[in-house]
């Protein structure tokens, strides 16, 4: 084979992509895996993997030049002195804001499965259901039965840990057991089952090996020892990333090229085969361009970076990008809101505590518009529910005594409880990227402008929260209620979508039921940007689910020799 | 205690012990570069305050650096340029008035009384004792022996336990 050449190109080395690399690998297509940024090899490069908190210079605080170099970064919950360098800082990739957007990067071989939040809920078919149902974005032109033996296929070798509930609204997985839940959260969720018939607070869902299994000790994965220190990589394999699983699997088939430094310019068209044949990419460190060729692309390169490629790839045919016909393409971007948070307290188990520590908490289907359009606001929201001892250190005076007092702390036989709101945005036409006309990166790529907002909808569905969850907290007995808009911006929830949305109509949609550009049929995208809409729930095994299912057709289809 | 923590507390005072007699002056020399007028004898004087605000325990809540060197590190490094100006501005008030009621000869009970009382003032001393204190709490609080002891930290607790009786 030329060296240039392979059957499939994937670009990104993230979630998606790291699962379209291993169905493909998987099954003896010669795959070459593109990643912007460095290689970051399972154990050996978790450099703070194994730092106790007191050894940390800043004890896990940001410097000052973290932040006045990292406005948009160090915004993010995990940017901290124990994982900071797996995320990009802001001048290393730049960007246009239209509006405040944080836009949070994670270049590297595993991309953001690195530093995630690990918590993976199915969708139902009433989110897949919903543009049509309300009148938003375009029809899904999959649902729920398309992805359900997917979503099974992910969980079982990614290993997600859950309880099975039997709530149409969130359907159940293949789960391991369960985190244990404590006290208090099992004490609000049957407040919730008293006061609401269709309330429910269970148990969070999370990519945590919490039973061992045959796959996982094939994968070289342990049990996860409830550190709660993932971002920083885990030595024991005990959450689900794609350093530790799907890398490893796809090179052991000895099918995949991975090359990490390798920034893809764009995608290359030929006329005459009206197909995709490559990618122009452009080495991170060398500043070198060179062109690779395969009969399949995989477009995988996280959700705005998959439109810049896209809107970067022109041609005779596709001036306005590839398979840009209808011009939708960057356009109709949505997020998720998580401006929300709620806190209290609550007196009634003075006598209990927690041992450990869980990488979880407890999660709260969406109950608003469910069936049926109940508010003066589309759609719904989500919600984490958490309990914790609150523990109390006295800090007054001086010298002995200030020292007798820290040697006097203890828990106070009350609990803090909070939940954070997630709710879904609704896509719009006016939330779009696009190229800069002049500025381009330090690779020659033209910067991306983001034009993205909260919008009315946002702001009834915020006090629809508010509302909501004071009432429910107020009805479990919690006292000491407290409401937060924290203004995050747009893109700090690290859930964008959209902007290659997979739709039943060419004239509407860029990507068909498969994932394929409906006007270049061997590009595909499976990460954020082919999402039609949100919906509530953490996006990550969506992606996954989409992507396994989109590979496997993909190598029906090369087989059939009909790409 | 930590092995690593052993071995390097051996070192310094082995180490103390081979300079000491030639060197009764010596004056730690770390430069931080936020805070160039802050040389050897303020940087003890500060490291002073801080052991006057919260003793250091060295013997049973050991760290891998010193209280004074925390503190002016976590100073240095994530306090932003005005906090900095702030806090230099608040030393020299506090230096002029110890200078002034020769601090040092002062009795402990007497060094606080002037820290809290400085602590209540409108000017910038108040600033720069508030941040000895806040980093001295959180060089003690995050301390091996205070996190496991105190506050039942495990760094790998391989469990979790929801309703245990306290």
């Amino acid at each position: 084979m030329d060296k240039n050449k392979y059957d499939v190109i994937i670009v990104g080395a993230g979630m998606s992509g790291g699962w379209a690399a291993k169905e493909f690998c998987e099954q003896g297509v010669k795959t070459l895996l593109l990643e912007r940024g460095p290689n970051v090899e399972h154990l050996k490069d978790y450099p703070t993997t194994n730092m106790q908190p007191w050894e940390f210079k800043h004890r896990g605080r940001l410097t000052s030049k973290d932040v006045e170099e990292n406005p948009i970064a160090s915004r993010c919950y995990a940017f901290r002195e124990d994982a900071k360098h797996f995320f990009v800082k802001d001048k290393h990739h730049k960007y246009g804001q239209v509006k405040p957007f944080d836009w949070i990067k994670g270049y590297q071989v595993g991309g953001k499965s690195i530093m995630w939040a690990r918590q993976v809920q199915r969708w139902s078919k009433y989110d897949f259901e919903g543009p049509a149902r309300d009148g938003y974005a375009v029809e899904w032109p999959i649902n729920y039965n398309d992805l359900h033996n997917w979503y099974s296929y992910v969980e079982k070798f990614v290993g997600v840990s859950g309880n099975k509930d039997g709530l149409d609204v969130l359907p159940d997985g293949d789960f391991l057991k369960p985190w244990e839940t404590n006290i208090v959260e099992e004490y609000f969720s049957k407040s919730m089952k008293k006061h609401y018939k269709d309330r429910y607070v269970i148990y969070g869902r999370c990519a945590h090996l919490t039973e061992s299994k045959p796959i996982f000790l094939k994968q070289g994965r342990g049990l996860c020892m409830s550190r709660n220190i993932c971002q920083r990589g885990c030595p024991y394999g005990g959450y689900f990333n794609v350093n530790s699983t799907l890398i490893p699997w796809a090179m052991k088939t000895g099918n995949l090229d991975l090359k990490p430094n390798s920034v893809v310019h764009s995608v290359l068209y030929d006329e005459s085969k009206q197909k995709g044949t490559g990618v122009r990419v452009i080495d991170s460190k060398t500043k070198e361009s060179k062109d690779y060729f395969a009969k399949v692309i995989f477009v995988t390169a996280s959700t705005l970076n998959t439109n810049l490629i896209l809107l970067n790839s022109k041609s005779k045919r596709f001036p306005k990008g590839l398979g840009n016909d209808n011009g939708l393409l960057g356009k109709y971007i949505a997020f998720h809101n998580y401006r929300a948070t709620i806190s209290a307290q609550y007196e009634g188990f003075p006598n209990f505590t927690t041992e450990g520590i869980k990488p979880t908490s407890h999660y709260i289907p969406r109950f608003r518009n469910v069936y049926k359009q109940e508010t003066d606001f589309l759609r719904g929201y989500a919600a984490g529910f958490g309990a914790r001892p609150l523990r109390e250190t006295i800090r007054s005076g001086y010298g002995q005594d200030l020292k007798n007092q820290l040697l006097n702390t203890r828990e106070t036989g009350v609990w803090n409880v909070g939940s954070h709101m997630m709710g879904e945005t609704i896509p719009k036409r006016s939330n779009v990227v696009t190229l800069d006309p002049e500025k381009v990166d330090q690779w020659g790529i033209p910067q991306l402008n983001i034009d993205i907002d909260y919008d009315e909808n946002d702001e009834k569905m915020l006090k629809d929260f508010f509302d909501e969850f004071t009432e429910m907290y107020s009805k479990a007995g919690f006292t000491n209620i407290k409401t937060l808009d924290n203004k995050r911006n747009p893109g700090n929830d690290i859930h964008e979508m959209g902007g290659v949305r997979m739709g039943k109509d060419p004239k509407t949609s860029l990507l068909n039921r498969w994932n394929q550009l409906h006007n270049c049929n061997n590009v595909f995208v499976t990460d954020g940007a082919c999402m039609t809409s949100t919906s509530t729930q953490n996006p990550s095994l969506t992606f996954m689910a989409i992507s396994a299912r989109a590979a496997n057709y993909a190598i029906q289809e090369l087989k059939k020799s009909n790409l | 205690m930590n092995r690593r923590i052993a071995i390097k507390q051996i070192g310094l005072l082995t180490g103390g012990l081979v300079i000491l007699p030639y060197a009764c002056n010596v004056e730690p020399n770390i430069i931080y570069y936020n805070l160039p007028t802050i040389k050897g004898a303020q940087q003890k004087t500060i490291g002073h305050i801080c052991n006057i605000i919260l003793p250091e325990d060295i013997i049973n809540f050991p760290t891998l650096e010193s209280r004074q060197e925390f503190v002016l590190t976590m100073v240095n490094d994530c306090y932003a340029e005005s906090k900095v100006e702030k806090f230099i501005k608040g030393f020299d008030i506090i230096s002029i008035l110890i200078n002034e009621i020769k601090f040092e000869n002062l009795s402990i009970e007497e060094q606080i009384s002037f820290i809290d009382k400085q602590t209540k003032s409108n000017d910038s001393s108040s600033f720069f004792l508030k941040t000895l204190k806040k980093y001295s709490l959180l060089h003690f609080e995050s301390s091996e022996n205070y996190m496991v002891d105190y506050l039942n930290f495990e760094f790998v607790p391989g469990r979790y336990l929801g309703s245990v009786s306290a």
